[in-house]
């Protein structure tokens, strides 16, 4: 057995660090890494399961909305448990509605925490109507469409998601990349130094006590130039930063999953270690029942979006109002416009995305906003009116300086911008 | 060479190609075309060796759950590529899983169906012809069902996700250079060729599971693919898929494609075109035989050439360490190993068998497995078993332990057992120093410290390269 065979290996052949990886059976194309900047840092949430945007962004006003969700529907702002407004004024003048959804639809009621300290100073924007067009996912499944909405694109021949395709084109410097939280997303995946888990705590070395210093002994093991060495190094560096770091609950974070989740985002960014995207899940958003009923604060659909927005404004708190920072809410789709009588709705079509940070322009976004709920769309779904990738593809653009979006969401052929991000 | 064709190195695998020499132990190996019998009687309460129709199978596991059949589906193949003779066949029997790839995690459309692929359409045919290969897999349920061909409709709705994924990913393929000899119309033309095949998924049915030929389901009309190559003619359309798929399994593109994942899986992540070439060759002259192919690219001029390019894959490098260290497989889910085993090394590197959602599978290049977390996740990995960490997967030390006259010569010795042959001087007291020994101490150390030097030497990069 000769090991000086084996170092040809090591010594030679490299990485193929560019383009697309064109073997039969390979579907990753790596993004050639663009030039370092220092945009914002992309946080996902992933509201998985198809949150029920007439619950979340409510058209509390339309008589349409009080005879199809008579046992759900969120009450106009005022009443109790009613909707947090969505205008111009309660925004001091620093929103905007460029379609003119101004007052159309409101924020649920249990998204206060968040709408108090971003709505006013026009660091909350909203989408309404919008998800996963037709033509890219017919279907309903949650299998399907969360594939899409991971994969940035209905073609299965594309490996890996939008989210790590786009942090190789933004080469971020530093040493981490990319966090993913999430168990089950494949947004953040295929990309240059993209760490998964479920809890960054654990990205250290486990049952090495007692050894002296193994970092410095691991180290001197991969010294040499080739790949797997230099990947090595990288590796030890990355543990050994994170395993530095202190990831106890930050004060003021709920002691939730999303809590620990975007206090250990917080945790990093503060430690400089090169975080410049994470994505997590929030909860499971599949109401096919328990969407509570009217003028109700508590049940399921309430805990989770108080849940969630509770640790969101920890995060924002503890990031200077999410400064560098922008935040996303996605989800696969929305769901009917028909409730059922055990409150619930089934799996629909559109739904309603956010985004918020000092980087983004509060307000309510998006191609249109149906006038009536009644028979929208197809199959009694509030119809798809703005492509995800739309929404998505501005903030790559804009706020983590993105550009070669084809490769991004290969399948997207654009459309205008809404406005949402500066 | 061990490490090339075997999932590791062990002594006893060494002596005996030492004593009957490289050659005569490549042929011993690729006479060995079926399961290893001595294997049989490690498993312990596997209701997936029940037999029976995959009815039966399905009525076991819905009582046993679905992670029962997932921690079957996986603890079998960890403990055959760990424990078995037939090294060479269950390393075929891993490239042909990920070659006719099936997802089975979450996805209710493939309920229960996941051990009896692998244990009665995969593994019979691993090494004997691919045509046959062929065939089972597309008569399983599993496959039916995970690409959707029981919901085709010969003349109302056909669908072309199997009859897609036939010509791409199983049999024609797409070459490295990314052209390809079928086009859209021939896609089509396989999902008409393979419309009326359908699954009974009703319960109730006694013939629940069973995969049959359905006229009425079956697309009528004429059918040519690749320009009239092949015509469906005057074949009644129940035969249909056999000669199209004897068609294809003997087309001079599925002969390149295959040879290409063998070539990919023991040669190099981009093989030699010359090697390719000259196997696919074999493989036609030879009726679509697996055994031939192989014999040819173990014995080219580019496979002696081409030593150390594959890195090892988590599977792979998780069952080395097993045998490295006389580490047992968990021969059962219920083993203490299988929670570590199963979620928190091969699923967190993203290895875990049946996981791989699309059917192109696992892929088998550097670039996807050379990662942060994969290296870490070994890392971890070496020092919990190498230092006995995990609960009944304890190091058998005694075997572990080479004869030698000083700590050097030990770390040397092992490093030659553990299939990494020859270190640098710098890696040896590098290593001793980690372990806290000097290279001149005396070999009788502790187990402790016979298990950190493990360590170390399961974590050097070459031990991850094959």
């Amino acid at each position: 057995m000769s090991s000086l065979s084996r170092r040809r290996f090591l010594a030679g052949s490299g990485l193929a660090t560019a383009g697309a990886i064109s073997l039969a059976g390979a579907r990753f194309a790596f993004a050639a890494p663009g030039t370092p900047n220092t945009g914002d840092v992309l946080v996902v949430l992933n509201l998985g399961g198809g949150v029920d945007s007439l619950i979340m962004t409510p058209p509390y006003d339309y008589p349409s909305y009080h005879q199809m969700r008579p046992l759900t529907k969120v009450l106009p702002p005022g009443e109790n448990g009613g909707a947090l407004p969505l205008t111009s004024a309660t925004a001091n003048g620093n929103a905007l509605f460029p379609t003119g959804i101004e007052g159309v639809v409101g924020l649920h009621p249990a998204m206060a925490p968040v709408y108090e300290t971003l709505w006013p100073t026009g660091n909350l924007a909203i989408v309404p109507s919008i998800g996963i067009p037709r033509s890219e996912d017919p279907t309903r499944s949650h299998f399907s469409a969360r594939r899409v909405l991971e994969r940035g694109t209905a073609d299965n021949t594309v490996g890996g998601g939008w989210m790590g395709r786009a942090l190789n084109l933004a080469n971020p410097p530093g040493l981490v990349g990319g966090f993913n939280f999430s168990k089950q997303s494949l947004a953040l995946s295929s990309g240059d130094r993209i760490i998964s888990g479920q809890n960054a705590a654990d990205f250290g070395f486990e049952d090495f006590d007692g050894l002296v210093s193994p970092a410095a002994t691991i180290g001197s093991l991969f010294s040499g130039a080739d790949s797997v060495s230099t990947e090595g190094r990288l590796a030890l560096d990355v543990t050994t930063s994170l395993s530095q770091l202190d990831f106890s609950l930050r004060p003021g974070y709920p002691d939730t999953e999303m809590g620990r989740s975007l206090s250990q985002i917080a945790t990093m960014l503060k430690a400089d270690v090169g975080l410049h995207a994470a994505i997590m899940e929030t909860g499971n958003w599949d109401h096919h029942d328990a969407l509570g009923e009217t003028g109700d604060t508590e049940g399921p659909f309430w805990s989770l979006a108080s849940d969630m927005a509770q640790a969101m404004r920890a995060f924002a708190d503890d990031t200077n109002q999410l400064e560098e920072i922008t935040l996303v809410t996605v989800c696969e789709f929305g769901r009917t416009i028909e409730e059922k009588s055990n409150t619930g709705s089934d799996h629909g079509r559109a739904t309603a995305f956010m985004a918020m940070g000092q980087g983004i322009q509060g307000g309510v976004f998006g191609n249109d906003f149906p006038d009536t709920i009644e028979h929208a769309g197809w199959g009694g779904d509030l119809e798809v009116l703005t492509d995800f990738r739309t929404m998505l593809s501005e903030i790559l653009r804009k706020r983590m300086g993105v550009s070669n979006l084809d490769v991004v969401f290969p399948t997207y052929d654009g459309a205008p911008e809404l406005g949402l991000a500066r | 060479m061990i490490s090339r064709l075997t999932f590791g190195a062990t002594p006893e695998l060494q002596a005996a190609v030492e004593a009957q020499g490289v050659a005569a132990w490549i042929e011993d190996q690729l006479s060995k075309t079926g399961p290893d019998p001595s294997v049989d009687g490690r498993f312990e309460d596997f209701v997936g060796f029940g037999g029976g129709t995959h009815r039966d199978m399905w009525i076991r596991y819905s009582e046993q759950g679905h992670r029962h059949e997932q921690a079957e589906t996986t603890l079998s193949q960890v403990l055959r590529a760990r424990h078995s003779d037939h090294q060479l066949y269950e390393m075929m029997c891993q490239l042909w899983n990920d070659h006719f790839s099936v997802y089975w995690i979450g996805s209710d459309r493939m309920e229960h169906l996941s051990f009896s692929f692998q244990e009665w359409v995969i593994r019979p045919h691993a090494m004997t012809n691919f045509r046959d290969l062929l065939k089972a897999t597309a008569a399983s349920p599993a496959m039916l069902a995970y690409l959707d061909n029981d919901r085709s409709e010969g003349n109302k709705s056909i669908n072309e996700n199997y009859g897609r994924e036939l010509l791409e990913l199983h049999t024609l393929g797409i070459k490295p250079d990314d052209t390809q000899v079928y086009n859209e119309a021939d896609v089509l033309a396989a999902s008409q060729v393979m419309s009326g095949w359908w699954l009974d998924r009703n319960f109730g049915n006694e013939d629940f599971l069973r995969v049959h030929f359905r006229d009425d389901l079956a697309y009528e009309g004429p059918i040519s693919l690749l320009n009239g190559a092949w015509t469906r003619g005057n074949i009644a359309p129940a035969d249909g898929a056999d000669s199209m798929l004897d068609f294809l399994a003997m087309h001079p593109s599925t002969a390149e494609h295959v040879a290409y994942k063998i070539c990919r899986r023991f040669v190099a992540d981009q093989p030699p075109a010359s090697l390719v070439q000259s196997a696919a060759q074999v493989y036609l002259a030879n009726d679509t035989a697996i055994v031939p192919v192989l014999r040819h690219v173990f014995t080219s001029a580019e496979f002696a050439a081409s030593e150390g390019q594959k890195f090892r894959r988590p599977f792979e490098v998780l069952v080395a360490m097993f045998r490295a260290l006389h580490i047992d497989a968990p021969p059962s889910p219920f083993h203490p190993a299988k929670g570590w085993v199963m979620h928190d090394f091969l699923f967190a590197s993203g290895n875990q068998p049946g996981t791989w959602e699309t059917p192109d599978g696992f892929p088998d290049n550097t670039v996807f497995w050379l990662t942060t977390l994969g290296l870490l996740n070994r890392w971890n990995a070496a020092a919990r078993l190498a230092r006995n960490r995990q609960r009944g997967s304890t190091p058998d030390y005694g075997r572990l332990r080479p004869a030698a006259a000083d700590v050097g010569e030990l770390i040397e010795k092992l490093a030659v057992q553990f299939g990494i042959g020859a270190l640098t001087g710098e890696d040896v007291r590098n290593i001793a120093q980690g372990a806290g020994v000097a290279i001149g101490d005396s070999a009788e150390v502790d187990d402790a410290t016979l298990g950190d030097i493990a360590t170390y030497l399961l974590i050097h990069p070459l031990f991850s390269i094959r």
